[in-house]
Order: structure tokens, then C-alpha cells, then sequence
């Protein structure tokens, strides 16, 4: 008995001494003591960690945290939203809209002290556009460079790029996502290299250098500050950027002050709303949630293989009843409970955090206006049925039609708030006559039933989801638009005339011009009810003001987790 | 030694990890899709989708694809994990140190306590010590590992600032000796261990005692009792090593969940081992990651328990002159 105890007892201790004797990479053994200096370092508690930091084969939106140490040409002030030059000192574009001139700073330096020109930026550009015709090439960009038919050296500082199209969102969809990357580490790569490239030391040109090697593998990630960058230098020393994999012990860490940003959870904003020393802020980036309904017309939108549209055709021939039910949602009581007040109740199609973009209708809670759209309609009968063990009076018309409809459910974890949103859904429409029948289904299987060579295409009435569009309104405009159907269309609406005007509002480089035709594609979507956003949610984001200030909200009603927070932060 | 059983345990182990094998086999294959759509999913262009396929082999007819995968396996090739774009041995490897450490020592402290805490309840059966003893370690057993070490974080991390709360080593520590650094990983194993170890301890007291129990009704403890021998002795020297048979097995099987990692314990303290590394797989649906772990796991139950049956040999007469 003793010897077993003993043989754990040194098998651990071996076992144990061994795995600590071998340090992490930034440990090294055998030197004199170094005490950490007292720097100040910002520590940002994350749940998902970046995966990829090769700027040109990231797909994952938590690999931008990984890809602080890069820089695009332009940025989005975080406090204004306008157009800011970062790598760029200045841009023009010609009068037909087909020729950007951008000039290029001259003072920067990337981190390992080479000099920033135009070579690197026309190699990172025309990298991605060279490949357009090779489809193995698995360029992430690829869709953002789609109009640029040719990118130039016009200087030593000096870029020309030609479009194929004068495209109104070049500045953000295109010269403000595409992370330049210094041409004389990349420039020697085949394609394949440069997208199999697992970039551990990443070199950039941002205020910040990545400390050791990146892996995918680690629990922290920590940036220091570049002393030789060109632009507002950064007040700290330093961001930490801390993978928790459980959302409750980052709040712990956050209350024991070992992380100083976070985003909490509605429940432990209310544990912390009123503490001394931590300041609490509503998150309100484009997002979108929306109720969509299965308007697929067969006859006039033919698709190969489908002939039957197995969706209710009363949702897809009365709008009446589409208004009616956009009408009997009462969807700030969804933000102020579901969401616990961190969002908008929703009504156009771009959300409110795009800003200008937004056309600003009011949601109109009338229970009484649904009701008079519904009777419009013919349905003034009811029928009672059974509804999940209960019985539900829903209307009928004459012809005997129920307005008794299935409705998606995801059941994947992110669909949280779609499954506590969807009791109140039931209610409101219930309240008018309308009866859900509520289907689970995972994000995979409602997907197929949008795909154009499933056999369940279509096999749905109504359901619920959502996107994240980013400030731009063309990406979220084209989901409705007839040639995404089959692709990021989920509803099958086709309506040429709305086609037309997503098609013009992306040529139209003039924001006046485009704003008009912007408001007039929400209008139109709008008026159809076949699309019927819910809210625009939020989140929450909190950070410890005892020790920190000069923290900024991107847009001002943004996440805190933006570089012109990073730059602008102050130790107290 | 008794080389008819001993060939008979490992033939019985080969024959369980290929049955294993056979299972991660098929489990992958009848998972919905085709395994290249995940490719597909993850961005990846059809054409190389294509390579990927003829490199794993899965253009090949099904039986020629498992000989492929066996290959495969016994080269020691798992294949590259989508999330790391790593090869998977390399992968678990990294985490397996950091699991192996954090296990082993709370499996000591379960196994020891469990141990003496099971012989002090046995040896005072029906007494208020045996009563208290049962039933704290019934509660301990009864709660999730993921509330205990919520609140034992809140108790002694948050509030006593006692001990560090999560991860391996203080968040940004570098450039200090390989003392500081063992000193600040010791730190951090505190509540995981305990969390851990609290979580399997209840187990080992309740085995040990029932165990002792059975064996404290044999003839010949009554026939020590009445030699005169002193109760202490004849627990030690009578009953102990007869009540170890069935520790030794769940012993074993506990050694080689080890690799396996603790999912909870892991997550909730954010400790960088196999665990967590498996529920990342699962999530962001790694197969190949996935299956790896399964088969490492697989093979660290089968050769534990394999020792377990060569330790039977030694401990149980009635094996060794079989």
C-alpha cells in the first residue's frame, strides 16, 4: 500500500517537475532574475482565440485580434465614422468614378525597421487580384477586390488602382479591409506559400508589435507598443489579450482586477451595473435580426430542378397578412427583455449602428392595424386548433384557409436570444389570430432549406436569424436582390425594380446620390413585409474606470474593443 | 509469471483498440456529409477539397480507405487539424504535458485521501465519523465539478485573493527563471487540483470502504481477531491488501482517463490541456483533432487497464498460480 502511494507520489512529482522544467517559448531558463518591469499593459478578457494571422487566408472574426500589428490604407475614425487615411496620406478619385489615386505616408517604417512604399501595397493588392482567375487560389479578399481590373505603381509613394465599375463603398469595402503586408517577407512566396504561410512573427506597420510568436495554441496574446510608428502614438505599454474558455471566470477575473475590458453578460451587467470603479457601456455594432418569410413565386422566378413551392402560400400571395404581422410584434418589449435594453427595435433592413445609412421608420406596434389588415385580407373567421397541447384560435377566410404557419427555431448556441425572443413572437401574433407551429432545427438544416439543389429547398413558412452586416449597407442590400438567391437569399424574394436599385446605389460615389437610392431599396423591403427585422441587438461591454480613462465607443455607441480606444486609453 | 494470461491480456487489448479503431472509423464516415464538405466549409477551394481527399485517401473504395486509415494511424499520422493547421500529434502533444501534471496530481490526492478516508469510515462503521465521512463525500460527489470550482475560484480567488484564478502561468510572465516560472505554474495548479481532485475523491472513499467492508466479514479476519492480533495490524496487514483488488481497477481506469483530460475543470479555469483542446475540437468541428483525441484516449484506457491486469498478476495469487 505505502509503495503504491510512493510510486504516485514520485511519478507525479517527475511527471510534474518535467513539464515545468520545460518553459514556454518566452521563458528562459537559466538567466538572472529579471523582475516584470511595472508597465502599463491593457488587459482585454476574450472568449474565442485568433486562429490565423496571415492576412491573406484569415477567415475567423476572432483572427482580427491576432492582426493588431497590420495597418490598411484607410480606417473609419471610431468617433466621427468618416474616412481617415492610415497607410494612406491622402486619395482622389476621378470624375467617372473608375480611378483612385491614393498617396502613400512616406514616414513609415515596418517593425523590424524597413521602409514602408508603394511596392508593398501593390504587391499585397495585386496578389489578391492576379489570383481572381484561379479559383484554388483561396484568397479571403478575393470578393473585395472583384471591380479592380488593374493596381499600378504611379511613384515611390504612389498607387493608381482602376475599377471595372465606379464603386461607391471602394473606401471601406475595399481600401479599408485589405491589411497590407511588407513585400520584402511575402514578396518571394509562391501563391500557395503565401496562403499556407503560418506567419508566427508576424511584421506590420501598426503602433503594435506582436510579442514572441504567434500560436494558435496559446492563451494569451500580447502586442507591446512600436515606438518608431508614424501616426498617434499609444499612451500604454502595452495590450493582453486573455482567452478565457468559460464566460464566468472571465467576470471573476474582471471583479479580482486581473482583466480591465470585457463583455459581459446581460445577468452580470446587472451584478455590476453600480459598482464603484467599473463603468458599464451598451455595444451597438450592426447587427441585425429579423423574422423572414418564404416568399418563393415559382412561376415568376423559375428555378432548375424546383417546381413547387412547399412554403405557405398565403404568406407569399397576401402582404396584408405579411404587414399584419410586422404590425402585432411589440419588438421593444423583445429588446427590453430579451436583450435587457442593450439594442433598437427593428424596422428597415439597415440597422440603426450604420448610421446614415439607416433609414430611420419607427416600428408601429398596432395590434388594432393588424387585426384591420388581416380582416382586409378575408380572414374574419376563426378556427380553434391544436397548438403544442393547447388549444389557439386562429383566423380563417371564407375558402377556408388557417392562418396557421411553421416557424424556425435555430437550435444552435449562438441563437439564444432567438429561442427567448420566440415565446413573446407566439404571443403577439396569437393576440391577432395568428398561430406558429415552432419548428427546432440546426443553422445547417435550415441553410439546406435555402440551397437550390436541396430536396427540402424552400420546405419552410417563416423563421428567424440574423446577420452582421458591418457599416456599409451594399452587403446587407444585396441579400434580397433576385442573384443571391440560392446563395446568401433567404427568403427568394426577386423584384426587379429593387434589384435595380441596389445595382445603382454601389456605382453612385457621390453620398448624397447614393443615400437617396439607399433609403428608396429599405422603403421598398419595407413596404413588402417579407423581410421583418426584429431589433438590432446589442451587447455590453465594461472596463475598470478606476484605472483607466479615455476609453472610446466605437461610433460612438460601438464596442470599446477598437484601435482608436487602444491609442486613445490612459492610465489613471 | 503466468505467460498464458499474460498473452491473453494483450491479445484482449490488441483486439480492443481495433475495435476502437474500427469504431472512430466508421463514426467518421456516417457523420453527416461528406468528411471534404467540412473542407469546403472552412473555406477551403473544391479543387484543393479534391487534394485533400485523394491525400486521405476518401476517392478510394471503403475497405481500401480503412487500410489507408490504419496505415495512417499506426504511422502515427493522425492528419492536420482544420482550427491549428498543425498535425494532430503535435497538437495534442503541446496540451498532454499540462493535462498530465494537473490530473496526475489531483488523481495522487483523490487516490491517498480517498484511501485513508475509506479505511478511517470502514473501521469505524455505524460511528458518527463513518456517518460524517459518508456523507461528505457522497455531497462532494454529487456536485459538479463546474459550481465546486466556481465557488472555490470565488472563495479563495476573488475574495481572499488568495490564489491566482485561471491559466497556467500570470497572464504576460516571461523572462524569469525556471524557478519563478514553477513556482507561478504551482500556484495555479491550486484550485484546479483541488477542484479536481475534491471531484474524484468522493468515489475512492466510498469504493475503499465498501470494499474493506466486504472483506472485514471473511473468516480469516475473524480468525485474526481472534488470534489476538491488534485491530490496526490486522486492517493493515489482513484486510488492506485484499480490499486493493477493486481499488487497483478503478485506479487504473482513472489513470488512463487522465489523457482525456477534465473537461470541466479545464474550462472552467482556463488550464491549456486536452480537455479543453477536445471541446474545441468539438465546436468548431476539427475531425480529424477530434478523432485523434478519441484514439489517444482510447489507447491510454486500454493500456491502463492492461497494466491493472499485469498488477492482478502480482497482487493476486490466485492469477499468478493459476
Amino acid at each position: 500500500m505505502k509503495k503504491l502511494l510512493s510510486i504516485l507520489l514520485i511519478i507525479t512529482l517527475v511527471i510534474g517537475l518535467a513539464a515545468c522544467g520545460a518553459p514556454a517559448d518566452n521563458t528562459s531558463g537559466g538567466e538572472s532574475p529579471v523582475e516584470p518591469d511595472v508597465k502599463h499593459i491593457l488587459n482585454l478578457g476574450i472568449t474565442s482565440f485568433p486562429t490565423n494571422v496571415n492576412p491573406f487566408s484569415q477567415r475567423m472574426q476572432q483572427d482580427h485580434d491576432g492582426l493588431r500589428m497590420y495597418e490598411t490604407l484607410v480606417n473609419h475614425d471610431a468617433e466621427s465614422l468618416e474616412f481617415e487615411g492610415l497607410l494612406a496620406d491622402s486619395w482622389t478619385v476621378s470624375d467617372d468614378g473608375l480611378v483612385w489615386t491614393i498617396k502613400l505616408r512616406e514616414d513609415v517604417t515596418w517593425h523590424d525597421g524597413e521602409k514602408f512604399d508603394a511596392e508593398d501595397v501593390v504587391f499585397t493588392y495585386k496578389t489578391i487580384v492576379d489570383s481572381k482567375g484561379n479559383e484554388s487560389a483561396a484568397f479571403t479578399r478575393k470578393a473585395e477586390v472583384k471591380y479592380i481590373d488593374k493596381v499600378e505603381q504611379t511613384g515611390d509613394y504612389e498607387v493608381k488602382f482602376t475599377t471595372s465599375i465606379p464603386v461607391a463603398n471602394f473606401l471601406i469595402e475595399t481600401l479599408g479591409v485589405i491589411y497590407i503586408v511588407p513585400e520584402h517577407i511575402w514578396g518571394s512566396m509562391a501563391t500557395q506559400e503565401l496562403l499556407d504561410y503560418p506567419n508566427e512573427t508576424p511584421i506590420g506597420t501598426s503602433p503594435w508589435k506582436i510579442v514572441g510568436e504567434f500560436n494558435p495554441q496559446n492563451t494569451e496574446l500580447e502586442y507591446e507598443r512600436y515606438d518608431g510608428y508614424y501616426g498617434k502614438m499609444p499612451k500604454i505599454d502595452g495590450l493582453l489579450y486573455i482567452m478565457f474558455e468559460n464566460k464566468d471566470t472571465m467576470f471573476q477575473a474582471f471583479k479580482a482586477g486581473n482583466i480591465d475590458m470585457f463583455s459581459p453578460s446581460g445577468t452580470q451587467v446587472t451584478e455590476l451595473e453600480g459598482t464603484e470603479g467599473i463603468t458599464v457601456v451598451k455595444n451597438l455594432q450592426p447587427k441585425l435580426t429579423e423574422i423572414g418569410i418564404n416568399v418563393w413565386d415559382p412561376e415568376k422566378t423559375p428555378i432548375e430542378g424546383q417546381i413547387e413551392n412547399p412554403g405557405n402560400i398565403i404568406l407569399r400571395r397576401e402582404k396584408n397578412v405579411r404587414q399584419a404581422i410586422d404590425y402585432a410584434l411589440d419588438k421593444q418589449k423583445l429588446v427590453d427583455d430579451v436583450l435587457k435594453g442593450a439594442g433598437y427595435a427593428g424596422s428597415t433592413l439597415v440597422p440603426t449602428s450604420a448610421g446614415k445609412w439607416h433609414l430611420d421608420i419607427q416600428h408601429d406596434y398596432n395590434p388594432e392595424k393588424a387585426i384591420k389588415l388581416l380582416e382586409e385580407a378575408g380572414f374574419t373567421n376563426f378556427e380553434t386548433v391544436e397548438i403544442s397541447g393547447r388549444e389557439v384560435k386562429v383566423r380563417t377566410n371564407d375558402a377556408g384557409e388557417k392562418l396557421l404557419f411553421r416557424f424556425a427555431l435555430l437550435t444552435d448556441g449562438y441563437a439564444w436570444h432567438y429561442r427567448d425572443s420566440v415565446p413573446y413572437i407566439v404571443n403577439n401574433l396569437e393576440a391577432v389570430g395568428i398561430g406558429l407551429n415552432i419548428e427546432p432545427m440546426e443553422g445547417s438544416m435550415l441553410g439546406a432549406t435555402m440551397k437550390l439543389d436541396s430536396e427540402t429547398f424552400c420546405d419552410y413558412d417563416m423563421y428567424i436569424w440574423g446577420w452582421t452586416p458591418g457599416y456599409d449597407p451594399n452587403y446587407i442590400l444585396t441579400v434580397l436582390t433576385t442573384s443571391q438567391i440560392g446563395n446568401r437569399q433567404e427568403v427568394m424574394y426577386s423584384n426587379p425594380e429593387y434589384d435595380a436599385l441596389v445595382e445603382k446605389q454601389v456605382q453612385q460615389v457621390v453620398d448624397e446620390e447614393r443615400l437617396e437610392t439607399v433609403y428608396a431599396a429599405q422603403k421598398m423591403i419595407y413596404d413588402e413585409a417579407c423581410y421583418i427585422p426584429l431589433y438590432y441587438q446589442g451587447y455590453y461591454d465594461a472596463y475598470n474606470s478606476d484605472k483607466w480613462e479615455g476609453v472610446i465607443q466605437f461610433g460612438g455607441d460601438g464596442t470599446i474593443f477598437n484601435s482608436d480606444c487602444y491609442k486613445n486609453i490612459t492610465p489613471k | 509469471m503466468n505467460y498464458k494470461y499474460f498473452m491473453k491480456k494483450v491479445v484482449q487489448s490488441l483486439i480492443t483498440i481495433m475495435i476502437v479503431l474500427t469504431l472512430t472509423f466508421i463514426l467518421f464516415r456516417v457523420m453527416p456529409g461528406d468528411p471534404t464538405a467540412m473542407f469546403v466549409k472552412n473555406g477551403i477551394d473544391p479543387s484543393v477539397a479534391e487534394k485533400v481527399k485523394e491525400d486521405y485517401g476518401l476517392n478510394l473504395p471503403i475497405y481500401k480507405q480503412y487500410f489507408v486509415y490504419l496505415k495512417n494511424i499506426f504511422r502515427g499520422d493522425f492528419g492536420d487539424s482544420f482550427s491549428f493547421k498543425k498535425p494532430v500529434m503535435k497538437v495534442i502533444g503541446d496540451r498532454l504535458p499540462n493535462t498530465i501534471i494537473l490530473a496526475l496530481c489531483a488523481q495522487t490526492l483523490a487516490i491517498g485521501f480517498g484511501i485513508i478516508f475509506g479505511m478511517i469510515a470502514a473501521a469505524n462503521r455505524g460511528k458518527k465519523i463513518d456517518v460524517g465521512l459518508l456523507g461528505f463525500s457522497l455531497f462532494i460527489y454529487a456536485i459538479p465539478a463546474f459550481w465546486f470550482g466556481m465557488v472555490l475560484m470565488v472563495i479563495f480567488g476573488v475574495n481572499l485573493g488568495w490564489v491566482p484564478l485561471f491559466g497556467m502561468t500570470t497572464p504576460g510572465l516571461r523572462n524569469v527563471t525556471k524557478f519563478v516560472y514553477i513556482k507561478d505554474v504551482a500556484k495555479h495548479l491550486i484550485l484546479p487540483v483541488l477542484t479536481l481532485g475534491l471531484a474524484i475523491f468522493g468515489s475512492y472513499v466510498m469504493i475503499m470502504r465498501s470494499s474493506l467492508l466486504d472483506v472485514f466479514t471473511e473468516d480469516y479476519i475473524n480468525t485474526a481477531r481472534a488470534k489476538g492480533f491488534d485491530r490496526r495490524y490486522i486492517i493493515r496487514k489482513h484486510a488492506l491488501p485484499n480490499a486493493m483488488l477493486p481499488m487497483v481497477t478503478v485506479i487504473a481506469t482513472s489513470i488512463g482517463f487522465i489523457v482525456s483530460g477534465a473537461i470541466q475543470t479545464e474550462t472552467v479555469f482556463t488550464w491549456p490541456g486536452i480537455g479543453t483542446l477536445m471541446l474545441k475540437a468539438l465546436v468548431a468541428r476539427d475531425y480529424p483533432l477530434l478523432q485523434g483525441s478519441f484514439i489517444i484516449t482510447s489507447f491510454a484506457v486500454v493500456t491502463a487497464n492492461f497494466l491493472a491486469d499485469i498488477v492482478y498478476m502480482y497482487i493476486d495469487p490466485r492469477i499468478k498460480y493459476e
